[in-house]
């Protein structure tokens, strides 16, 4: 099944007379000099930002059952921050805590979950976030509803999946905070301060694909991020090399089914780093039209259940020169 | 939509009162009472649109 019509190609409902500052400046496309990322949608309420009225457009024509589950993940989230115990718990071995806290997650409902220490490339222009670890968490969504994207059914299963998100971050903070340790959760998808696609490559969860989305060996990218951030003591994981780009740089399934042509076949530079880009003025138009879109993830060879580590193996063999076919 | 004040320095944030779950579950039906009621009438305007292939500019529109 192709989702590339003509006619959605060739129409979408939503415009601008007066298009906003091209969402590509914003994100700085074209840049070749480091800097911090800049907001340019999904607003978190205290700035006004140059596509806010798209983005209030996109909350009023979500269908019900999306808005039922924000409204839950604002609940959830309630808990993101709150006091610190009195009393510490002391940590003498931060690679057992580390353990306990994975555990903890899984318990929870992660599917994922990596660490790693905060980076200023984690953190948007002019916020703060002044804590030493970042604990970054994946759950996993439903396949088989992923499969009907774009849709309600997979608007639906986004957002129930960002309400589990703001739950296990929430619980995850509450938990280490009990410890005597600050801790903070961010869910999604209005993070707010933080940038989670980076925190998670550099916890070890995959690699950022074509598609603008991170890819990992387990899930491919059928799941959603949240991140807690702490200074409880713990070990960072390493960033992994699961053959993403090796495929990526061949594949072109996504570039080919993107409805408005908004994925690019090269990398690009992007606030002084060459990396896999989408097109933000062409992608936000259609993706508020259909709650969410995420097309450009269910095509991707990865997203197939149980493929994702048969492949990395395949490609990083290949590499290797040890023969193997991806194909 | 951020839900926690950025107002307390890291590790002294205060307990959340019953109060504060009372104003966050009014902000949070208040929302859905927009969505339900004054966004009706964005729904249909969109959706027609959408049908009849027409463009909604969103920069006219006043309601958001």
């Amino acid at each position: 099944m192709s989702f590339k019509t003509a006619d959605v190609s060739s129409h979408t409902t939503l415009a601008y007379r007066h298009q906003p500052k091209s969402g590509n400046e914003i994100n700085g496309r074209g840049e070749t000099e480091w800097r911090q990322a800049s907001h340019v949608f999904h607003n978190d309420g205290d700035d006004v930002l140059p596509w806010d009225r798209l983005d209030n457009l996109f909350a009023y024509v979500n269908p019900w059952q999306v808005v039922i589950r924000i409204m839950r993940n604002i609940w959830y989230l309630r808990k993101s921050v709150g006091p610190t115990a009195k009393m510490q718990r002391a940590v003498d071995d931060p690679a057992a805590m580390t353990r306990e806290i994975k555990e903890r997650a899984k318990a929870l409902g992660a599917g994922l979950v990596g660490v790693t220490r905060i980076k200023p490339e984690y953190v948007y222009q002019g916020e703060e976030v002044p804590y030493e670890n970042a604990i970054a968490i994946g759950v996993v969504m439903d396949r088989d509803k992923m499969k009907e994207v774009p849709g309600v059914i997979s608007a639906t299963e986004v957002m129930r999946i960002y309400a589990e998100v703001g739950r296990v971050t929430s619980q995850l903070s509450e938990d280490i905070r009990a410890m005597g340790w600050p801790a903070r959760a961010y869910g999604n998808p209005n993070s707010g301060d933080l940038l989670h696609i980076p925190v998670s490559i550099d916890s070890g969860f995959g690699q950022l694909g074509k598609h603008g989305s991170l890819i990992s060996k387990e899930y491919g990218s059928n799941f959603r991020l949240g991140t807690v951030v702490t200074d409880l003591p713990l070990v960072a994981d390493q960033p992994v090399d699961i053959g993403v780009d090796d495929l990526c740089t061949r594949c072109n399934v996504c570039v080919r089914e993107c409805p408005v042509d908004a994925i690019y076949q090269e990398k690009q530079p992007v606030r002084g780093v060459e990396k896999w880009y989408v097109d933000f003025d062409k992608c936000i138009f259609y993706f508020t039209e259909t709650a969410g879109c995420g097309i450009c993830i269910e095509v991707c060879p990865w997203s197939e259940e149980d493929k994702g580590p048969w492949l990395s193996e395949k490609l990083l063999s290949k590499r290797s020169g040890n023969g193997g076919s991806a194909n | 939509m951020r839900t926690v004040s950025p107002k307390h320095p890291k590790g002294q944030e205060p307990p959340r009162t019953f109060g504060d779950n009372l104003r966050l579950l009014f902000r949070i039906f208040a929302t859905g009472y927009g969505y339900f009621l004054y966004g009706r009438g964005i729904r249909k305007e969109f959706y027609d649109k959408q049908r009849l292939k027409q463009k909604v500019y969103i920069d006219e529109i006043d309601w958001i």
